[in-house]
């Protein structure tokens, strides 16, 4: 990912993060991203794209067309039984390291 | 889960690419809303959205990676692009093809005969377990030897005897000759094979008394029996033997060998001694190390045992020289997972030496095709100066004009491995004189096939790697050609490329012109007697079961049955091979024994001289009445009479061979002038020849007829033939030949190399020569610019003219000095073949040498004339 304000192979997390809510079209993602970071992660909006394809290979989320509140047709993204168990392993995983890394910062 | 994702979104990657556009374009809209909701104008809103986005056919691009398989399409997308550009240059792709083509296939064939004779395994159950049992220094196993072995050994799961020869057959009243192996009992059950139908030898047919049986091999069966299975059981007359056959071998089936003919009837151990030649009394030894046996403890149980056997042996030997001979003898155990390998060191030589030159002329070609793709490479390099500038990364591109190079490789490949049937039919003629190259074994399999796949690729890289780097390479490549360079970097690493081209070459020329010369001085070779008229063929009378006086009555009716023929001068015959190469030593004369005295002996019937034209020089030739029970007599070369009678006459005095026939006096009758038993010998040899009546007994059983014609001998062969089938009637139909056949023969393997190496010499030189030729026009063409300035500043076309052959020639000098010296090492290989000539002949090099600069300086002057039509005004107004 060319995204620099983001720590490397954090964008897995946000996503699945952001979809654990409700179900959400990529547009939303990444409102929703840049509304709870406070505009502090400046990603290219692009890149969601190929990281969804990936979940989607993955399998972590399901994609499902369906109407938006202004009848556009678009692709809903949501999270699947795998997608929930992946996000409580890294966000275990992801706390694991940020304790360490604040452990570290504070000495 | 995630394969199958893959494959699902690569089945439906059109309609996955739709929904991803579909996406992106709300994405875009969406966003655009919100900038204009802040108040921005629609184009504006577009815009900024495009740049929050990112790079959208970047997007898409890493998206698609998810579905499907990325790498396969892109060799997919590579080969597609690939034979788009093959389609555009169809001359060029054919070119390198078909040059592939034939360097790929005659590696593939010469590769498949070395592995047919040199790395094969026998088809045995774990071959690795085979061992050979010989004997060092010298000396081979006689059957009483193999028995006692056999029934001493400790350490080997089975011991086989195996001797191979000739036997004379009368099937359904036909008698003829065929090839036979004779084999112990236990071999079919210890190597692990079966017969293909009836059944296989026990070592219960091998013990005296039992019944004789006989397996035949399946290509016999086929040619003279059309594979009729009522031939098991079927009678087989074997001289005085009455033999059924038992079995037939699977096809393909050699015993022992890898390669070569497969004996057409095998017999058990037990019937050699009564069935070969009395001169052949020995077997070559194999076995298999019983489990958990190392070579070592065999190589010390079998020594052990061998010397128990010999210690007896050695008290019979009455010649001090041999019994010390005996007694140096040690047992040696070596590994036989590829059977018996019983051809000579020539034969590896030449088989490896001609692979070496088949696999330069590869890489000669090679090299000519890298030059060629060099030369290319700059006509495509704007294409690929495009494609880096639009950010394609510089892996790609290279794997890009890899991919290219290794389709056009496997095509060359593939064509050559058809070609490789014709040339390995070539092959098995000229280095086994045999051009069914499958009866012997020659063939593709799965080793072959391997061989070929790896030597495509590895030639694909050869030719590809160095142009596709160098074409690629942002420092060399310039941006924008069309315009022509200067002699740089870029035209001396093509130049350079000339030296070894014309090292390889050069070296091998000089190679096969030392030989060619050494065959011409062996054909000049004056042997002392007339070979011109000389037919020759051979009687074996004992495999047909003619002993003693029936014997020799034979040879009198044949001989008395030729000399009728109406064209014929004189016939006689001798016992030996007339060419034989053996050296005997220890001479009494007069009863003094000289034991050290080398000489040379043969039998001779009355009218050998004669008919060989050599001049009886003192004395008498032997008569009908030197019989059996007459008196001993000799006739001994004018050089021997010389040595050992110096000026005194010999006639009358004694002669005795201590070694051939210990405790025998001969008088001497005559002296007849010498004669070379081998066109190789130094000097003549000192020779002793007896009548034919009173040979030894080693001598029995076997006769070499030499009939002298006062016409064209070839035209007598059928007349003669005729001849003595009407008075031989059970004796299988005689070959007769020539002597000058025969002179051929025994410089075939000379020959062979010879015609081998000529051959591809040949071609090596002139891809060499192609190779300089296409250097020298590319520079030229290359170099319009700076040519056109030199002519503009004054220079005339002589100055350019020598200019550019002067350059190339440096190139060329080097790579001959190269071959030189290459060549200088090279010959020590092919030593053993030469005669007469050394190492580095001054005349072959410089014919050699001489052969090159010229050719090569026609090469380089032909394509620099064009830099003579250079209109310096024209090129230069045109940049």
């Amino acid at each position: 990912m060319e995204s620099k304000s983001l720590l490397p192979g954090t964008l897995d997390l946000l996503l699945l993060k952001a979809l654990l809510l409700e179900p959400m079209h990529g547009y939303g993602i990444a409102q929703r991203l840049r509304q709870i970071s406070g505009d502090v992660f400046q990603v290219e909006e692009g890149t969601l794209y190929p990281a969804l394809q990936k979940l989607l290979a993955k399998g972590w989320v399901a994609g499902e067309w369906k109407q938006t509140e202004n009848n556009r047709r678009a692709r809903y993204y949501k999270l699947t039984a795998a997608g929930r168990k992946q996000l409580q392993t890294q966000r275990a995983e992801f706390e694991k390291v940020l304790g360490a890394i604040v452990r570290v910062m504070e000495a | 889960m995630e394969f199958v994702h893959r494959l699902w979104s690569w089945l439906r990657r059109e309609a996955r690419s739709r929904d991803l556009q579909e996406e992106m374009q709300l994405h875009l809209e969406l966003k655009a809303q919100e900038h204009i909701a802040r108040g921005a104008s629609p184009e504006d809103a577009r815009r900024q959205a495009q740049l929050d986005f990112g790079n959208a056919s970047l997007v898409a691009e890493r998206s698609r990676e998810r579905w499907g398989f990325v790498q396969l399409e892109d060799i997919r997308r590579d080969v597609a692009y690939g034979v788009r550009q093959f389609v555009r240059n169809p001359a060029f792709s054919a070119i390198v093809v078909l040059t592939l083509a034939l360097g790929i296939g005659a590696n593939s064939a010469i590769f498949s005969v070395v592995n047919t004779f040199l790395l094969k395994s026998l088809s045995a159950s774990h071959p690795e377990e085979l061992v050979k049992i010989g004997i060092q220094p010298s000396g081979e196993l006689e059957q009483n030897a193999f028995e006692y072995l056999r029934d001493h050994q400790k350490t080997l799961a089975g011991l086989i005897a195996w001797d191979d020869g000739n036997i004379a057959a009368v099937i359904d009243g036909k008698p003829d000759i065929i090839t036979v192996d004779y084999l112990s009992g236990n071999f079919y059950s210890l190597l692990g094979v079966d017969p293909l139908a009836g059944r296989a030898f026990t070592p219960a047919d091998d013990v005296p008394g039992a019944p004789a049986v006989a397996i035949i091999s399946y290509e016999y069966w086929r040619e003279r029996f059309g594979l009729d299975p009522s031939v098991l059981g079927k009678r087989v007359q074997l001289k005085d033997v009455a033999c059924t056959i038992i079995g037939i071998a699977r096809p393909g089936f050699r015993g022992l060998r890898t390669g070569g003919t497969a004996a057409k009837i095998t017999i058990t151990a037990q019937w050699h001694a009564q069935l070969t030649l009395k001169d052949n009394t020995t077997f070559s030894l194999f076995g298999r190390l019983a489990k958990g046996v190392s070579r070592k403890q065999a190589e010390a149980d079998l020594g052990l045992a061998y010397r128990q056997w010999l210690l007896p042996e050695t008290k019979k030997v009455s010649d001090p020289r041999e019994r010390q001979a005996l007694l140096q003898q040690t047992i040696v155990v070596s590994p036989a997972r590829q059977g018996s390998l019983e051809f000579d060191r020539r034969f590896v030589v030449q088989l490896r030496l001609v692979e070496a030159v088949v696999a330069l002329v590869l890489l000669i070609a090679c090299v000519n095709l890298a030059n060629l793709f060099l030369a290319r490479g700059t006509s495509r390099s704007r294409e690929i100066a495009v494609r880096l500038a639009l950010g394609a990364k510089r892996g790609r591109i290279i794997r890009q004009l890899l991919t290219e190079n290794l389709m056009l490789a496997s095509c060359g490949g593939a064509l050559g491995l058809m070609l490789s049937v014709p040339f390995m039919r070539l092959f098995a003629l000229i280095l086994c004189g045999n051009a069914n190259a499958e009866a012997l074994g020659i063939q593709m399999d799965g080793t072959v096939l391997a061989f070929t796949a790896v030597l495509s690729v590895a030639c694909g890289i050869l030719f590809g790697l160095v142009p596709a780097l160098r074409s690629t390479d942002k420092r060399i490549s310039p941006s924008f050609p069309g315009q022509s360079t200067t002699s740089g970097t870029r035209l001396r690493s093509h130049r350079i490329l000339i030296v070894p081209q014309v090292a390889l070459s050069l070296g091998v020329l000089i190679l096969a012109g030392l030989l060619l010369r050494s065959l011409q001085r062996l054909q000049q070779v004056n042997l002392g007697f007339d070979r011109q008229h000389l037919l020759c063929f051979w009687l074996y009378p004992t495999l047909s079961g003619y002993e003693g006086q029936r014997e020799l009555d034979l040879y009198d009716r044949v001989l008395d049955a030729v000399r009728r023929v109406p064209g014929v001068r004189a016939a006689s015959l001798s016992r030996l091979t007339l060419r034989h190469r053996g050296r005997r030593h220890g001479l009494a004369i007069d009863g003094a024994v000289n034991a050290d005295a080398p000489f040379v002996f043969n039998t001779a019937a009355p009218g050998l001289f004669d008919a060989l034209r050599l001049p009886l020089l003192m004395g008498r030739d032997f008569a009908p009445q030197d019989g059996l029970l007459a008196q001993s007599v000799a006739i001994v070369s004018q050089s021997l009479a010389h040595k050992y009678f110096a000026g005194r006459n010999p006639l009358g005095r004694r002669i005795g061979m201590v070694n051939v026939e210990p405790g025998v006096s001969r008088t001497i009758v005559g002296v007849v002038s010498d004669m070379k038993f081998s066109s190789r010998d130094e000097a003549p040899a000192a020779a002793v020849y007896l009548p034919y009546a009173q040979a030894p007994q080693t001598l029995r059983g076997q006769a070499e007829i030499k009939v002298n014609t006062l016409v064209d001998p070839a035209v007598m062969i059928p007349a003669i033939r005729n001849q003595v089938q009407a008075v031989a009637v059970d004796m299988p139909p005689v070959k007769i030949l020539p002597d000058q056949e025969l002179q051929d023969f025994e410089s075939r393997e000379e020959r062979s190399l010879a015609s081998l190496l000529a051959g591809f010499g040949a071609l090596a030189f002139g891809l060499a020569i192609l190779g300089l030729y296409g250097t020298v026009t590319y520079s030229v063409s290359q170099r319009t610019r700076e040519l056109a300035i030199r002519f503009a500043l004054g220079a005339t076309r002589r100055d350019v003219l020598w200019l550019i052959v002067s350059e190339s020639m440096r190139y060329v000098i080097s790579g001959i000095l190269l071959g030189w010296s290459l060549a200088g090492g090279a010959s020590h290989a092919i030593e053993s073949f030469l005669f007469e000539v050394r190492g580095l002949d001054p005349v072959t090099c410089a014919w050699s040498i001489g052969l090159m600069t010229i050719t090569a300086l026609v090469a380089a002057y032909v394509p620099a004339r064009r830099a003579r039509r250079i209109e310096p005004m024209a090129v230069l107004r045109s940049e």
